[in-house]
């Protein structure tokens, strides 16, 4: 089962991963990450592994419990 | 590793000027981090490969802030004059004073807002594509199109009134303008400067229009109201990083695909033509002499084995350009193939200084170059591309000049 968590202190609001996977990530008001679902389906593993590793900040991390 | 005695020079002369010059894939090959020399003789390391400029861009021990401990003349033009100063913006802070400026930029420009903005991008490029079918054959890309869509798309977003565009546009194209005069240069920059000193205080004072800059005069920062004169300093941050950077990216791109007609169709497809665009600016990473970094600790790297110390003082260029034909990342790294493994590009840098007009600037390219084919199917450049005057003495790498015929 597949896990993501985001650090927002380190997120600097680039907004990779909710152009990439809206349904998993957001941007706040203040451009932040905001996380839509801890637990995304096991199809998305790929796409997650790529967007942690866009992330200019290395706010996103994709556990494999 | 010990530093060799008399480093070599930055490399720097193209054999073709769709390539970086030759000598960085041998340095990816045998040193990813090396040492090298400016040409006042001040030396420093250059990062040639993917992960080390990732992993060394993403690294807080590297600071940005060059305004307490000014760079050495990293001018390769000779006998140039100092610029003008410019305030404080983005691009001078480290963070934690950097994050709370980042965050109040950054969410001004978000990938969605960029999506937002097509249709105005649209019609303004219509507008001036109107302007050169009804003026031409032949014209010049550059001023006609490059230079001018994104320079109104920013007045816009930061709220420039229509009646002072022209002013505007003006004083960026001296900028970036063939052989411009240091002196005319320098006047241009503090006229902008001047400028925007004014709008600022305006729009403070007005205290209720609906732009970015009225945004960021009114904003709070880390609890304190935002200093007018760092305010100046990210509009003009804003304007100088969003308008010749884009400008020389669509006068690249329109080049790339005379050689590559048969890739102009996927302009017209919203994802094939985000992923051609990807591939343009994976190829063309204009900053073309890679971003300048001081160490503010010691770091150590082990890169293929050996350890590499970089002492704290110590410059670092990233070479972005370089990065973004790594072998080992790319199968095909020379060619524009939108098929092959796609590891993000690193034309718009790396970590918490990424561009933060990234978003607008991919929309601004991929809807100029569809429109403008959409309205010439037939365009062709007067001239073989590789005979056409390229930027190979700037910062910003690019066309001075883009003459088209259709």
């Amino acid at each position: 089962m597949i896990r993501v968590s985001v650090d927002r202190s380190r997120c600097c609001g680039a907004g990779l991963c909710a152009q990439d996977l809206p349904d998993v990530f957001d941007q706040g008001d203040d451009a932040v990450v905001v996380l839509l679902d801890e637990h995304p389906a096991d199809e998305l593993a790929d796409d997650l592994d790529d967007v942690a590793f866009a992330c200019p900040s290395g706010a996103i991390r994709v556990h494999r419990d | 590793m010990a530093p060799a005695s008399t480093p070599p020079d930055l490399p720097r002369t193209r054999t073709n000027p769709f390539d970086p010059p030759p000598e960085y894939a041998a340095l990816r090959a045998e040193a990813p981090i090396s040492r090298f020399v400016w040409p006042n003789g001040v030396e420093g390391w250059l990062v040639t490969t993917y992960d080390e400029v990732r992993k060394l861009l993403a690294d807080p021990r590297l600071s940005i802030n060059r305004f307490n401990s000014p760079p050495p003349s990293v001018s390769v033009v000779k006998d140039r004059k100092p610029e003008a100063m410019l305030p404080r913006s983005l691009v001078a802070m480290d963070p934690p004073e950097h994050t709370p400026w980042r965050r109040a930029i950054v969410r001004e420009m978000t990938p969605r807002w960029a999506r937002s903005m097509e249709p105005r991008i649209q019609a303004i490029t219509r507008e001036y594509l109107e302007r050169i079918r009804d003026t031409g054959p032949p014209a010049d890309l550059v001023p006609e199109l490059a230079l001018p869509v994104p320079s109104r798309v920013i007045c816009e977003v930061l709220g420039v009134p229509a009646a002072d565009q022209e002013f505007f546009q003006e004083q960026a194209e001296v900028r970036s303008q063939v052989g411009a005069p240091p002196d005319r240069v320098n006047a241009a920059t503090t006229a902008l400067y001047e400028y925007l000193d004014q709008l600022v205080s305006d729009k403070r004072k007005a205290g209720d229009a609906e732009d970015v800059l009225a945004r960021l005069a009114r904003a709070e920062i880390a609890g304190e109201p935002a200093p007018h004169d760092i305010v100046v300093g990210q509009a003009m941050l804003l304007l100088i990083a969003g308008h010749e950077t884009t400008a020389n990216m669509i006068g690249l791109g329109v080049a790339t695909l005379m050689d590559n007609r048969e890739r102009i169709a996927d302009l017209s497809d919203t994802v094939k033509g985000a992923a051609l665009v990807e591939e343009i600016m994976r190829m063309h990473a204009i900053i073309q002499w890679g971003i300048i970094r001081r160490a503010t600790a010691d770091i150590d790297l082990e890169v293929n084995g050996e350890n590499v110390h970089i002492a704290a003082g110590d410059w670092v260029v990233s070479s972005l350009a370089s990065a973004n034909r790594d072998e080992s990342r790319y199968g095909c790294p020379h060619a524009v193939d939108t098929g092959q493994n796609q590891a993000p590009h690193l034309t718009f840098g790396y970590g918490v200084h990424q561009c933060a007009g990234q978003s607008l600037a991919r929309t601004e390219v991929r809807v100029v170059l569809r429109e403008l084919f959409a309205m010439f199917p037939e365009l062709r450049t007067t001239s073989p591309v590789a005979e056409l005057r390229y930027r190979k003495d700037m910062w910003v790498y690019g066309l001075f000049e883009c003459p088209v015929v259709w």
